[in-house]
Formats: C-alpha cells, structure tokens, sequence
C-alpha cells in the first residue's frame, strides 16, 4: 500500500522545507517524519506517535491554509480497483470452474452415445448376413466343392441320426412287464 | 352234629368251586378244540397284516419302478432337446417347435411323477404307471418321431441351398451358351440336378408331414410310418443326393474348360441379376 501511494504520486520535492509545503507532509507517513523532528517540542507532545499512520491530524494544526487533498480519494479508488480486480479474478475463477465443471460433465454423455453406438454396429457381425455371392466363372468351381461339401456332410449326419434311431429300445414302452 | 355236617358242607362247596376255577377251563381247551380256535384266530389276524404289508410294500415297488421310468424318459428328453438345440441347419422356427413338443411330455412326465409320488393305493398307482408310457409313447413313438423331423429338415434345408443354386447356374450356362460356348452337357447335368432336387423336395415335404402326423399316445401304426419314412430317406433323398454329387463332379471340369476358352473377365460379368446367398455361406 505505501509503495503504490509512493508510486503513484507526482513528482514533488520531498526532503527540502518540509513544514512549508502540508501536501508533503501528508503524502506518506515515512516522509513525515522528518518534519516532526524538526518541530518545537511543545507540539511534538501534541503530534501522536510516529507508529500512527495519520499524518493528516498531525499536519493540520500547524497548517491552515491547506488546501483539500486529492490524496483521500486515491486508496478508494484503488480499493475499488482492487475489489474490481478481486471481482473479475473471482469471476474467471468462476468461470473456469464452471467451464471445467461442464466439461466433465460432456464426457459422460457423450460416451453413452459411443457406447451405442458401438454395440450397434457390433450387431451385424453377430447375425452376418448371407454371403451374396453371384456364382461366376471365378468361383464356380469353388462353390460346386462347397456344396458337394455340404451335401455330404448333410447325408452323414442323416445316416448318425438314423442309426440312432434304430438304436432306440422301444421295448421299454411295453406296458406288459408292468 | 348238624353243625359239623354243614361246615363239611361248606368246606366240600368252596373246594369245588376252586375246581371249578382252575381246572375246567383247561379241560374245556384240551377236550373241545379250544386250541383251534386260538389258532384260526391267529392265523387270520396274521394274513391281514400280511395282506396289509403287503399292499404298502407293492406300492412303493410301483412308486419306485415309476420314478424309475420316468427319469429315464427325462433324461432323454433332455438329449433329444440337446441335440435339437446344437442343430446348425434348423431354423429357429422348426427348433422351437421341435423343442415345445419336448417341454409339453417334459412337463406331462413330471407331474404323472408328482401324482404317483402321492398315491396311497396300488390300482390307482398302477394305473398312474402306465400312463407313463400309454400316454407319451417316448421311446416307441416319440423319440424316434422327433429324429426324423431333424433329419428331414436338415434334409430340406441343404435341398433348398442346392435350388438356390440351380438358376445361378442356369444363367452361367446361358452366358456361355451366348459366347458360343458348348452347353449341352453342362445344360443336362444341371436339368438332372434340377429334376432330383424336385423329387427330393416332394419327398421330404410329403415325409415331414406324414411324420408330424403320427400321434405320440398310441404306438399302433408309427412303427410302420417310420419305416417308410426311413426307407425314403435311404433310398430316394440319399441317392439323389449321390447323383447331384455326380453331377457336381462332371460340372465342374467342363466349367473350367469353358473359362479357359474364354476371356477372362467376361463371362463373370454376366452375373446373374437376382444374386443370392450361396449354399456353402448357409452353413
């Protein structure tokens, strides 16, 4: 806070005749003390401890013509800069809360829909369709093998199932031992 | 003295009815069959328990040969529903009636066992006994009736492939036949093909409805049906079916040396137009 006043006030003469100018005296504290070593006694006992940070009562008494300073109002306006500051800071805060928030929220809803999606198009490969292949000079030889293949399969699994036919005891659906 | 005749009297009295206590009974049972009376009373007591254990023991013999007969139909119901279910040619309508049938006598067998658990006298038992076959007839009639149908559907189905195949065939020769090609045993080998398959069709058709037809609660007359059904398999389907393999054979060198005449690329782009799934995919 001291530094920023140092800083911000204009260019002024501080360490010549510092009881003859009261702006001087009321800039900053740290330039306020040399003027009150300076003065009689009798009013350093009315001057309050140099720890106090309000040079204003200690400057006014011994200077009456002062004009009103400007100075009061600059820590307001920087208080309200910085409460400003505060403000906005809190409300990117804020808002990269909320956007960090809103974020992870998208994550998840957007995974449902993949997810979905996913397991719809892993449907078809379970239930292929049937192979639409045209039989062509190219594959004519192979698709005659394949379902002489087939054919030959069909007629042995219809010879096991007929064997296991005839191995069937039908006598023990006779009601005659009972 | 008449005081000394009474006492002797009464001395004489109380011995004789003391006597008469002991002794009479004896000689009563000893001279007048007493003895027989005993033991025709006894014997009778003896048969009724006899009789009675051993109605409760004929019983459980019946509860148990019943529990016995229908495990073992259970049983094989549930490898013919196994069977049915690993078939990789049945459709999944003709399983899922194939296997409807199984769960009805499934669950028929299963309550006749919860009945018969229950009965408390032999002739209803009995009777409940032969309802376990009377009415399902699995082995006589069932079982083989549902081994049938499977192997004529699977029969029907590679049938069907085989069709579907015939006018892709067709056009291929009419492709080739347009190229100037020679078809002409190419076009017999096919049209025999054709004519098999038609007759193995109208074989199956007319044996899986035969079948279906036969009734699994009397077992007169589904011996003789299956044996037909059986024989048509033998000697109709399986022997076409040799031939379209004969034929298959004779085809396909006479394919290839139509595609060695030709360019290649053309004839494969006469495909025909109504391309459809082949057989061998269906497997």
């Amino acid at each position: 806070m001291d530094q920023q006043q140092g800083d911000s006030q204009p260019p002024q003469p501080e360490t010549p005749a510092p009881s003859s100018t009261p702006d001087t005296a009321t800039s900053s504290p740290d330039s306020a003390q040399p003027p009150m070593s300076a003065v009689p006694s009798t009013e350093e006992k009315e001057t309050p401890p140099p720890s106090s940070p309000t040079p204003m009562s200690s400057s006014l008494p011994g200077t009456g013509t002062a004009t009103p300073p400007t100075a009061p109002a600059k820590p307001k306006s920087k208080m309200m800069l910085i409460v400003i500051i505060i403000i906005v800071i809190l409300l990117v805060v804020v808002g990269v809360g909320y956007w960090y928030m809103t974020s992870h929220k998208s994550q998840p809803t957007a995974m449902a829909p993949q997810a979905m999606v996913a397991h719809k198009t892993t449907a078809p490969p379970t239930q292929p369709t049937a192979g639409v292949t045209p039989v062509t000079s190219a594959n004519v030889d192979q698709t005659l093998n394949n379902t002489d293949s087939t054919m030959q399969q069909a007629v042995t699994q219809a010879n096991t199932d007929l064997n296991s036919i005839s191995n069937i005891n039908s006598s023990q659906d006779n009601t005659n031992a009972l | 003295m008449k005081r000394i005749i009474y006492s002797i009297t009464a001395v004489i009295a109380f011995l004789g009815i003391i006597f008469a206590q002991n002794v009479l009974p004896a000689f009563a049972a000893e001279t007048l069959g007493g003895p027989k009376v005993l033991n025709e009373a006894n014997r009778i007591e003896n048969q009724a328990s006899h009789a009675a254990d051993k109605q409760s023991n004929e019983l459980q013999n019946i509860i148990n040969r019943a529990n016995s007969l229908i495990s073992n139909r259970l049983s094989s119901l549930n490898e013919l529903s196994t069977r049915i279910q690993n078939d990789k040619r049945l459709s999944s309508s003709e399983k899922s009636s194939l296997s409807s049938d199984i769960t009805t006598d499934s669950n028929g067998l299963t309550a006749l066992k919860t009945k018969i658990d229950a009965d408390t006298d032999v002739t209803t038992a009995r009777a409940d006994e032969k309802q376990i076959i009377t009415s399902y007839y699995v082995y006589a009639v069932f079982e083989p009736k549902m081994r049938l149908l499977i192997t004529l559907n699977n029969l029907q189905t590679i049938t069907t492939n085989v069709q579907v195949l015939v006018p892709q065939l067709q056009n291929l020769i009419n492709t080739y036949k347009s190229q100037g090609g020679d078809v002409t045993q190419l076009q017999s080998l096919l049209t025999d093909i054709s004519t098999q398959l038609q007759t193995i069709n109208t074989t199956i058709t007319n044996d899986i409805s035969t079948v279906e037809g036969v009734s699994t609660t009397s077992s007169s007359g589904a011996s003789a049906t299956f044996s037909k059904v059986r024989q048509d398999i033998s000697q109709i389907v399986k022997t076409d079916f040799v031939k379209i393999r004969t034929d298959f054979s004779q085809m396909r060198p006479l394919f290839k040396e139509l595609i060695n005449k030709k360019p290649s690329g053309t004839p494969s782009q006469a495909a025909p137009s109504t391309a459809v799934a082949s057989p061998s995919a269906a497997q």
